[in-house]
């Protein structure tokens, strides 16, 4: 059955949900790891999308090129765990596939 | 980008929320988030306007300048204000307005106030003027302070003589404590902040489910990990299991990044700290030690600071305890825009009150 109101809302959702992730692309946060291409001793520098950036490495055990890093103000604090990132992707999937 | 898509996905989010609107089945829960990048996240993304009504997403103390009293800024401005000082600080602090002045209009009239990017850019501005002394301004929770905490090493190490920093550093599980056992918030759960917890861990988290009964959730910042993250905290609060889990995995590890807090707290040790509007909590601070006493620019400088005011319109306190949202305040949108920001709540992009200004028709 065709309920107005529902698709309505949907509609609202849709939109609400595009325009943040279209603003979430552009911005570049730090949030998003970038990845490391060249290092020595703790002085590295990481890429995104063609932006280089200077990265302090101090705070991370055996960095390696190719590594993607959490970076804040400056700092690697964390690489990125891709074991746990395709887990957190397969649970997503898993709930696309969902009925 | 690596796996942002994923993190993006709208079906999934929209399959998220239909499942958290089954499990709450018409129950008032409360949630509160306390890091900037999530009041951002939330706000960019719609997902306040998009949970069900008897969820309450509230914004409490994530943003570092926001929670920064007046009386500091009237002293980084001071101290901007001296001809041999060159005052090094992350961009968002410009604008925020003291007392009577802010650091952006002591720079426009021709003090040395310099945005970097990183402390090790402020130390190299202190090796490049050595006959100036930089004093660059600590602020931020547990991500930041390891940061400076390794500047203050290397210019200990590398023998900087004018390098000095104005610490104000705060830790977040204080905060939390404070604000879960005021019963005028009813907080029934926190999303754990993502980058402070890649540096603390999980484990300071612990009291709040053990003392308090509340739940908690380690989150990441892509909208896909928001709503996984507010469906976890829900599923505690309706079994009444509360406990600390991590929804943030890929970076979020149970001990936290253990580098990064070993020369933190051989810089730094706790005290007690003031937060705007909240006041003095206890042990929620860093100040630096003895051992690093030459780079603390407040034993190092005496400068005339001017009394402190607060502006008694700007309800910012309220505001980042989550007791008021922005548009409660009789000058939001109309006197205080990002433009014209009255409180440091619209200055600082993580603000509550610019993130309501920027992303919300209210
Ligand atoms: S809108 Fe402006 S004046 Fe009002 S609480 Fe927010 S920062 Fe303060």
């Amino acid at each position: 059955m065709f309920n107005a109101g529902i698709v309505f809302k949907e509609c609202v959702i849709y939109v609400f949900l595009l325009f943040g992730l279209k603003g979430g692309r552009k911005k570049m946060c730090l949030a998003v790891p970038m990845r490391l291409i060249k290092f020595e001793g703790v002085n590295g520098i990481a890429e995104i999308d063609g932006v280089k950036r200077n990265v302090n490495l101090s705070f991370i055990e055996n960095p390696e090129i190719g590594d993607y890093l959490i970076i804040h103000a400056g700092f690697a604090i964390q690489k990125l765990d891709e074991k746990e990132a395709m887990e957190n992707i397969r649970l997503i999937k898993e709930m696309w596939e969902m009925q | 980008m690596k796996y942002l898509s994923e993190f993006r996905d709208i079906k999934a989010i929209q399959k998220y929320i239909e499942r958290i609107k089954i499990i709450l089945n018409g129950q008032k829960i409360s949630l509160m988030e306390v890091c900037g990048t999530h009041t951002m996240a939330i706000s960019r993304y719609g997902i306040r306007s998009i949970v069900p009504e008897n969820l309450r997403l509230i914004s409490g103390p994530g943003c570092p300048v926001c929670v920064t009293p007046n009386y500091y800024i009237d002293r980084a401005v001071a101290l901007a204000k001296e001809e041999d000082i060159i005052v090094a600080t992350f961009g968002d602090m410009l604008r925020v307005p003291g007392s009577l002045s802010s650091l952006e209009l002591v720079k426009i009239k021709g003090g040395d106030v310099r945005i970097v990017y990183s402390t090790m850019d402020a130390l190299k501005i202190a090796e490049n003027n050595p006959s100036k002394n930089v004093v660059f301004l600590g602020i931020g929770f547990e991500t930041t302070a390891p940061t400076i905490a390794a500047s203050i090493k290397e210019a200990k190490n590398k023998n900087i003589k004018n390098y000095f920093v104005l610490c104000a550093h705060k830790v977040m599980p204080p905060a939390m404590k404070a604000l879960v056992a005021n019963e005028k918030i009813g907080i029934d759960g926190f999303i754990c902040p993502g980058h402070v917890s890649t540096i603390i861990g999980s484990n300071p988290y612990k009291f709040i489910p053990e003392s308090y009964n509340k739940a908690c959730v380690i989150a990441g910042f892509e909208p896909v990990d928001i709503v996984i993250s507010i469906e976890m905290l829900i599923k505690q609060v309706i079994k009444g299991k509360p406990e600390v889990e991590i929804q943030y995995k890929r970076v979020v590890k149970p001990d936290g990044n253990t580098f990064a807090l070993k020369t933190m707290y051989e810089v730094f040790e706790p005290c007690d700290s003031e937060w705007r509007g909240i006041g003095v909590i206890e042990g929620s601070g860093l100040k630096i030690k003895k051992d690093y006493s030459d780079f603390d620019a407040e034993e190092n400088f005496e400068v005339e600071v001017e009394t402190v005011r607060e502006n008694k319109e700007c309800i910012c306190g309220l505001v980042l305890q989550g007791l008021k949202y922005p548009y409660e305040c009789k000058l939001f949108r109309k006197l205080c825009t990002p433009e014209n920001p009255v409180g440091a709540c619209m200055v600082s992009s993580e603000g509550t009150c610019a993130a309501y200004f920027k992303y919300s028709d209210m």
